[in-house]
């Protein structure tokens, strides 16, 4: 008889549960950190917040894990976590809003000046939007969710989304049509 | 399909394409320039609104679950504990009331303990009882005393652990003995001779109730046995 018994590798095969959860959790850690981080610096516009943020948002998707019962809907439903949280943040305390740190946004040292101009431009433009219309906008895009994700994440209705989204690419485009009009006439 | 409507589903969602739309921008390079605009903007905004994700976030993130894994088993095993204390405690305490309580206690050091307690007062035990009112308060005990060759000095209902029983002190040529009388359904366990370093005592299972004579001489305790034994009377 072994007395050195193997008690904890019997242990571990004994709760395939918890192993299955474990399992699902780093897989959500691997596929979606990097977007909801992403997502977390757009809604709250600093980087030490939205890794804040992040981990706040795992430790409840950890603590409900058992609730996510589709894999296919797991991104959502992080998002949707995520957005609670920032609600949460605000409701926890007053919060000193807010002198937009667009630099955080910008990755300086990849981009010549003029890119850095245009990409300055792009964002001022981004944000001079209207939020009901540059939030589905920036779901679709950074977050590459379908029309009905948007619609159940927001909850709103497949045709408001589907207005706000023509909306907000319609504006953009037109804003930024004629900054570079202005621009010619200027130079 | 006119074109506005062709933009516009465009400017909507550039991503999930209808067939219909599909065959549409095959059909119209117009169409596919505008659909490759919307997609090239989306891009600058993506590239744009994707700072560098901090390394140490995914494992940070990874170490979070693991932590707070282990506090909660932490916290698991504090509140065992914890519980384990508790129950412990009230062990400890609900056995010290028990045996407070329901200790077993033998008929002799139960009887010693009661001699010990009137012993004080036993000097001052000098008047005799009528026999009426000794036979009164013996009656409880369907027992009675045929005369009043021994006097009886004090006669009172005490408790043997739970049980009514009957103290007596009985007057006797070489001093005095003390005569318990308790009921055959007690809580006691039985004693047939005990003594210590002051008194000795015996008992006698007569068929009604146990008699217990303690004192503290021997000669009393064998004379007065026998004139108990011959003076009191069970009723059948």
């Amino acid at each position: 008889m072994k007395w050195w018994s193997t008690d904890k590798a019997a242990e571990k095969k004994q709760t395939p549960e918890k192993e299955l959860r474990q399992h699902s959790y780093m897989q959500l850690v691997r596929l979606y950190h990097a977007d909801l981080y992403r997502y977390s610096c757009w809604i709250c516009r600093s980087a030490d917040i939205a890794e804040d943020l992040v981990q706040d948002t795992y430790l409840r998707a950890w603590k409900s894990i058992d609730l996510l019962q589709n894999e296919a809907s797991a991104k959502a439903w992080l998002f949707t976590i995520l957005r609670n949280e920032n609600a949460r943040r605000f409701e926890r305390k007053q919060f000193q809003y807010q002198e937009v740190e667009q630099e955080l946004l910008l990755d300086e040292h990849q981009v010549s000046p003029e890119q850095l101009y245009s990409q300055q431009q792009l964002l001022k433009q981004i944000e001079s939007l209207e939020p009901e219309y540059s939030e589905p906008l920036i779901l679709q895009i950074i977050g590459g969710f379908s029309g009905d994700e948007i619609a159940q994440l927001l909850s709103l209705n497949l045709n408001t989304v589907n207005t706000r989204l023509f909306r907000a690419r319609k504006q953009l485009r037109d804003l930024l049509n004629q900054e570079s009009v202005r621009e010619q006439k200027n130079g | 399909m006119d074109e506005l409507e062709v933009r516009r589903r465009l400017l909507t969602d550039p991503y999930h394409l209808t067939p219909e739309q599909q065959q549409q921008l095959q059909q119209d390079s117009d169409s596919q320039q505008f659909h490759q605009d919307v997609l090239d903007l989306d891009k600058q905004i993506k590239q744009l609104l994707s700072p560098p994700v901090p390394k140490t976030l995914e494992n940070g993130l990874l170490m979070q679950q693991h932590k707070h894994k282990q506090q909660q088993q932490k916290r698991f095993y504090q509140n065992l504990i914890a519980l384990a204390a508790s129950v412990a405690f009230l062990a400890g305490f609900a056995l010290n009331w028990l045996f407070f309580l329901y200790g077993s206690q033998s008929l002799g050091e139960n009887s010693l303990a009661h001699v010990y307690h009137e012993e004080p007062y036993m000097q001052h035990m000098t008047t005799a009882l009528s026999l009426s009112d000794v036979n009164a308060k013996l009656a409880e005990f369907d027992a009675q005393l045929n005369t009043s060759a021994q006097a009886v000095v004090y006669a009172n209902f005490c408790n043997f652990r739970g049980t009514r029983s009957l103290h007596l002190v009985v007057e006797t040529e070489q001093g005095l003995m003390t005569v318990f009388v308790v009921p055959k359904e007690n809580s006691l366990d039985y004693e047939a001779e005990f003594h210590d370093d002051k008194y000795q005592g015996r008992s006698i299972n007569s068929h009604k109730a146990i008699l217990v004579m303690v004192s503290d001489k021997a000669e009393v305790l064998k004379q007065g046995e026998q004139q108990l034994l011959n003076n009191l009377q069970f009723k059948a």
